[in-house]
């Protein structure tokens, strides 16, 4: 065994680096599927971009009326709902019409990527941050798995080309986790690229999410549908002094008078350089205050707001990406492709297994936003509930590793679409009408 | 509910707006960039992230500006100069690259883009 120059703190069956929506779902489902687990997390909190990110909605989750995104993202949504920290619109009110629109689309509950006129609103979820953060702790600490915060990944254990562990910083120094399995759930592939696996290095637009409070959101509504055209001008001014934003620029939460900015759009930044996230930070907030200016000034329902906070966590949405055993194209994504192996899904979209398995390097899965895709079909395929689904196959696949003692690349596919209908899950095994079959499965 | 490039973005080809695009469905011109109208999905990205203001939601048009709404749909499916066939759907301005042509209307402006003359529809 590789000399591990650091105390070894821990020790299990898969461990898992990251404690976002993938690393969660990953940690969950392997403590589900039988394996002893261990949960690193470079903050203090659990829960990535949905909590410390403050990414407030949970979408893509749909292909047309079918919800197609299911597992741990339903344990969520009925734990947040239970004591009031989510929102979802009711099966009658998901469809598209100027009423329903009206209702829900500052709730951001919509078919982001519908052509139609007027978007249809579907299954999609508002939630509470710290809602998130306590939900998140709960499953971890119910479901046996060891947490560990406050341990920022620094490099793996690698022997013979197989991941072994982990060595995390901490306020304590170096400190290593051994285990037959590693997923790598760090949202820019910390561990994969570090550990010899191929992989590609783009960027994406960053933003610091923040939130404004004191809203009367009634009459920023009212104003909105019955002064459309004066609103419009209002918001464009605000979005050119974002530099960028989706067309609605602020949307409600499940908190009163506190909506959530899903901006400022700034491009340039590179997500893995400090330097370049010091400098986003910056930018962030001069763009937010002169927003929150003019506002105040200008926007009926915003004449008293204030800023309730900025994330903690800056939003990156796109760095290195892993070039897996097979990477998805943005044709297999709009294309609805699906594969023999597909073992989770996304809106109307199938992943297979082997986006989720480095070339180069064994014993090592990869799950959430940094998957195996090429920069534009991720683009598109990176939401939250994929995510989460994503890692709670991942989680599967390396219990079945570990018990059995398979290569995490020779796991059988079907084992881990059994596992995930176990847990409540849909693997995506059974393809929906609007699927593209893969030449592979028109042969077989 | 697409948006439209007009008139500002000529010779300017600040880009931003193709960086900020999750569909990647503004493709470049040599003048220009263009907007595919089936392909846009309305998410407004582009719209704030415009350094001249040529970006509009295809019902907020300027009056001045409302010929561009058809011009970004000509670059897609009529042929443009120098090519024999339309460029149809090709499926993300990144497989294409860079165009070194424009429209008729985009080619024949000249002068200040956003000097507030009445852009003539050929």
């Amino acid at each position: 065994m590789t000399k591990i120059d650091a105390p070894v703190v821990a020790s299990s069956d898969v461990v898992v680096v990251g404690g976002g929506p993938a690393g969660v779902s990953a940690a969950v489902g392997a403590a589900r599927a039988g394996a002893s687990v261990t949960l690193l997390e470079r903050y203090g909190s659990l829960g990535g971009l949905a909590s410390g990110g403050m990414v407030l909605v949970l979408d893509d989750m749909c292909n047309g009326s079918e919800v197609s995104v299911t597992g741990i993202v339903d344990e969520y949504v009925d734990r947040l709902e239970a004591i009031g920290l989510a929102v979802h619109p009711p099966e009658e009110d998901r469809l598209s019409s100027p009423e329903m629109w009206r209702r829900w689309s500052r709730w951001g509950l919509f078919d982001f990527q519908s052509h139609d006129a007027i978007k249809p609103i579907c299954y999609a979820v508002a939630f509470d941050p710290d809602g998130w953060k306590r939900v998140s702790a709960d499953l971890v600490y119910e479901s046996g798995v060891t947490l560990r915060l406050h341990s920022w990944f620094t490099r793996p254990v690698v022997e013979d080309g197989a991941v072994k562990g982990v060595v995390c910083e901490t306020k304590s120094g170096p400190q290593a986790v051994t285990g037959a399995v590693v997923i790598d759930t760090s949202g820019d592939l910390d561990v994969a690229s570090r550990s010899g696996a191929r992989f590609v290095h783009d960027k994406y637009m960053v933003t610091l999410v923040f939130r404004i409070g004191g809203i009367d959101t009634e009459a920023a509504e009212e104003f909105q549908f019955g002064n459309e055209r004066e609103a419009r001008e209002i918001d464009r001014k605000i979005k050119r002094l974002l530099g960028g934003a989706w067309d609605l620029w602020w949307l409600k939460t499940p908190l009163p008078g506190i909506v959530w900015c899903n901006c400022p759009h700034m491009t340039g930044y590179d997500g893995t350089d400090p330097a370049s996230l010091t400098a986003a930070d910056r930018e962030a907030r001069k763009r937010i205050a002169d927003v929150i200016d003019v506002a105040r000034a200008e926007l009926p329902g915003f004449e008293r707001c204030f800023v309730v906070d900025t994330a903690e966590q800056i939003g990156v949405r796109q760095t290195r990406l892993l070039e897996g055993e097979y990477v998805v194209t943005k044709d297999d994504v709009q294309s609805r492709r699906h594969f023999p192996d597909t073992v989770c899904r996304g809106r109307d979209y199938y992943t297979p297994y082997r986006a989720l398995v480095p070339k180069d390097v064994d014993q090592l899965l990869v799950a959430g936003r940094h998957y195996s895709a090429t920069p534009d079909a991720q683009r598109i395929s990176r939401e939250i509930p994929p995510c989460m689904a994503m890692g709670q196959a991942a989680g599967i696949a390396a219990a079945l590793s570990a018990e059995e003692g398979v290569r995490v690349r020779e796991v059988p596919f079907r084992r881990i679409q059994e596992g995930m209908r176990k847990q409540g899950a849909d693997p995506g095994d059974v393809p929906a009408p609007n699927a593209t079959l893969d030449a592979a499965e028109v042969r077989s | 509910m697409i948006f439209v490039v007009t008139a500002p973005c000529i010779d300017v080809l600040d880009r931003g707006c193709i960086d900020m695009c999750p569909v990647d469905c503004i493709y470049e011109g040599d003048r220009s960039v263009y907007i595919h109208p089936d392909e846009c999905i309305g998410c407004g990205a582009c719209e704030g992230a415009c350094p001249v203001e040529a970006i509009y939601r295809e019902d907020e048009l300027p009056s001045r500006w409302q010929a561009f709404r058809q011009d970004n749909a000509r670059f897609f499916f009529e042929a443009l100069p120098g090519r024999e066939q339309p460029l149809g759907s090709p499926g993300g301005a990144s497989r294409l690259g860079r165009l070194s042509v424009d429209t008729e209307l985009v080619s024949a402006t000249v002068g200040p883009a956003d000097s507030g003359r009445p852009v003539a529809t050929p």
